[in-house]
């Protein structure tokens, strides 16, 4: 397991998420506020009154972890009373990042339903691309309200699709982007998700990292 | 972690064990829950995916594990799911369709497909005491109604009335249609007779009787009582038949009968209340005061797990429906009642045996 996954999952399983500003971490583009006035805090307009060390912000994400303790082991079946995997992080460590969407995926697509918030329908893995091929044969809408860009794979320029899409080194510095200095940043472990368009911690519009004016943020990825 | 690991390696022998002896009788035992020796609660049936399911009769040696080769139409990003008869209902919110997966004649048709009572984002799926299909749509809000031969026979939802209408479900005794409207925090109630509003319950907010975003609604059939999953307040609600609030459990946490991602609900025969969670990849199965009693899956493609799980339904013979969205595929098990183990002594018999090997 690579150390930026197990930070990952340490992260997404940390039991006090409000200490990781007392870590130090500077939430870049936004803030704890930041996110409090974003579309990804449910609670907002809602007035509540036990802030939880005000947690409200993060917790749409990052669950909290609660300790577990033998009273609440389920009733038929008293040994299976351990804490759940959080976004099914356990099968982390032998990832087929083409086929599944990894965790950091699955954040996303947990509310991206269609029915909590605009339906992202993954569309570009082989499978994927079957279906879509044909439901077009079908005259049938594809997709709702969604874009069309592969997740899940890697980031590799030297490959026949890298090359085709003149995928940059992924050294490449960044300027002006929110929470990355190179290409690399975007693609942890070598792969495209969600978040290496995406910010959810900032505040910038549709939280993107960079805005797209001008195919900007298309660019910091594909050459001509 | 440890036992963790012991438990999936306890679900993976008895998966393995079985599929050893897997044939095309659907009534074999491959999955067993809770695993061994606990005493048996449900086992699983089969797996739907579409027209692949009826392609010939070979496919169905290949579904455990294997992917099965993808032919004709398939279920692609499946959210809501009823059953009736042995006919299933699953919508598609990536296609804009409802599945009718028919097992009686074998073949899958499709409802909302045709230019009138066309649909965009089909979420949820009830069925009506005459046998009419109802679905809502969170895209061109409305609710509507088909006949046997996909036929538009009903739809309400002039402009305003419905935010977003998600979840529905239908009290056949008393022809009511509940509609949840996640956007207005709310459920409307019809009369399925001439389609006009009853009344409405609940609003924006944490207290009882109060929603934030809730999605999805079953109905108890023992006692008229509507429980609706709310799911950005992390918890389920309990009302009788006339939005009254009754009871609540449920908050956020990664422990057992916690949530995070609360979404489809099925009520069986004993009153028991499954809940999806699309978070921790798994159900979890309580009673109607709210204690857990079992929960099972995990994130993967495997039997009884789960991918992104959406709508649940749980039928008149206590079969439960389980939709896996992002795996594109409903999984059927079996709850065991007293009655199904009174009726059923040779089943249930060679379940016990299993649970001595
Ligand atoms: C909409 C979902 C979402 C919300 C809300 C959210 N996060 Fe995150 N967070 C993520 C995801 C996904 C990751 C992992 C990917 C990444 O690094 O961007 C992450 C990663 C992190 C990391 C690790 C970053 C790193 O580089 O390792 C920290 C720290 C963090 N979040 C803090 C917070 C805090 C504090 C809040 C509340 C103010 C918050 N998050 C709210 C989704 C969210
Ligand atoms: C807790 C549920 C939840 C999670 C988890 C979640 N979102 Fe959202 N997201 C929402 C809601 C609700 C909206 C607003 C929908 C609306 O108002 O139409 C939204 C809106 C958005 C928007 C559009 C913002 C805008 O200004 O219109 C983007 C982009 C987005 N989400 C990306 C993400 C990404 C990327 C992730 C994963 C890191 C993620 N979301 C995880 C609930 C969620
Ligand atoms: C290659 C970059 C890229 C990736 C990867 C990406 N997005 Fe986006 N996303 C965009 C851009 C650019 C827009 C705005 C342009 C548009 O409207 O199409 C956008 C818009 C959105 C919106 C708001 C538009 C709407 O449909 O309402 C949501 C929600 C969203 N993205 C979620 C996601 C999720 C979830 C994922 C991962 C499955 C993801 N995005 C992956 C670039 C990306
Ligand atoms: C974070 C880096 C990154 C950004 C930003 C990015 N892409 Fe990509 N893009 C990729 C990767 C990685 C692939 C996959 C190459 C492969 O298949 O191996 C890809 C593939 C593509 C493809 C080929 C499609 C296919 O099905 O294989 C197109 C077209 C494309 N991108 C367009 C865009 C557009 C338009 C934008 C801006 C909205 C964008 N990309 C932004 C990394 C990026």
């Amino acid at each position: 397991m690579s150390r930026t996954v197990t930070k990952l999952i340490v992260v997404l399983m940390s039991s006090c998420i409000y200490a990781l500003s007392a870590y130090g971490y500077g939430i870049e583009g936004g803030s704890e506020k930041g996110v409090l006035t974003t579309k990804h805090n449910m609670f907002k307009g809602l007035m509540i009154e036990d802030k939880q060390n005000n947690m409200e912000p993060c917790l749409w994400c990052h669950i909290p972890h609660d300790k577990y303790v033998g009273k609440t082991a389920p009733k038929w079946n008293q040994d299976s009373g351990q804490n759940f995997t959080i976004y099914g992080a356990q099968d982390e460590s032998d990832y087929d990042y083409a086929n599944r969407p990894d965790t950091i995926l699955r954040v996303c697509l947990t509310c991206h339903d269609g029915i909590n918030a605009p339906n992202i329908v993954l569309s570009n893995n082989e499978e994927s691309q079957k279906h879509t091929k044909e439901a077009n044969l079908l005259g049938q809408p594809v997709t709702y309200d969604s874009h069309q860009h592969p997740v899940g794979r890697d980031y590799a320029p030297h490959s026949v699709n890298g090359r085709k899409a003149s995928l940059k080194p992924q050294s490449t510095p960044l300027l002006g982007w929110i929470g990355a200095d190179s290409i690399g940043d975007l693609v942890p472990e070598g792969v495209i998700r969600c978040t290496s368009c995406h910010d959810p911690h900032s505040t910038s519009g549709l939280f993107l990292r960079i805005n797209n004016s001008q195919s900007q943020l298309c660019l910091g990825c594909h050459g001509k | 972690m440890k036992r963790t690991l012991f438990y999936s390696v306890m679900v993976s022998i008895v998966i393995l064990l079985l599929a050893g002896c897997a044939t095309k009788d659907k009534q074999d035992f491959h999955l067993v829950l809770p695993p061994p020796p606990e005493e048996p609660r449900l086992y699983f049936v089969n797996v739907l995916k579409g027209e692949v399911d009826y392609v010939d009769d070979s496919a169905l040696d290949t579904f455990i594990g294997e992917e099965a080769p993808s032919v004709g139409k398939n279920l692609f990003k499946p959210y809501g799911v009823a059953a009736h008869k042995d006919i299933v209902y699953v919508t598609d919110t990536a296609r804009g369709v409802v599945f009718v997966i028919d097992d009686n004649r074998s073949e899958v048709r499709f409802l909302g497909d045709k230019p009138s009572g066309k649909l965009a984002l089909p979420v949820s799926v009830a069925i009506g005491s005459d046998n009419t299909v109802y679905v809502s749509d969170a895209k061109i809000n409305k609710v509507f109604g088909y006949n046997k031969n996909g036929k538009l026979v009903f739809a309400i939802g002039d402009s305003g009335e419905f935010g977003r209408p998600t979840g529905i479900a239908i009290n056949q005794e008393l022809n009511r249609l509940y509609v949840v409207d996640t956007s207005k925090h709310n459920i409307k109630v019809f009369d399925l007779k001439d389609g006009k509003r009853l009344f409405e319950f609940g609003k924006r907010g944490i207290k009882d009787g109060e929603f934030n975003y809730p999605t999805n609604v079953a109905i108890d059939r023992r006692n008229n009582n509507v429980v609706i999953v709310d799911t950005q307040n992390f918890r389920v609600q309990t009302f009788d038949k006339d939005g009254n609030f009754i009871s609540k459990f449920g908050k956020i946490g990664d422990r057992p009968g916690m949530f995070a991602r609360p979404k489809g609900i099925g009520i069986d025969s004993d009153g028991h209340i499954y809940i999806a969670d699309s978070a921790f990849n798994n159900i979890q199965i309580f009673d109607s005061n709210g204690t857990m009693l079992l929960f099972f899956g995990n994130a993967g493609f495997g039997l009884g797990n789960f991918y992104l799980p959406a709508g649940l339904y749980i039928d008149e013979q206590d079969k439960l429906y389980a939709v896996g969205s992002y795996s594109g595929r409903v999984q059927v098990f079996q709850y065991m009642n007293d009655a199904w183990k009174e009726n059923n002594p040779k089943k249930y018999q060679k379940l016990k045996q299993l649970q001595e090997e």
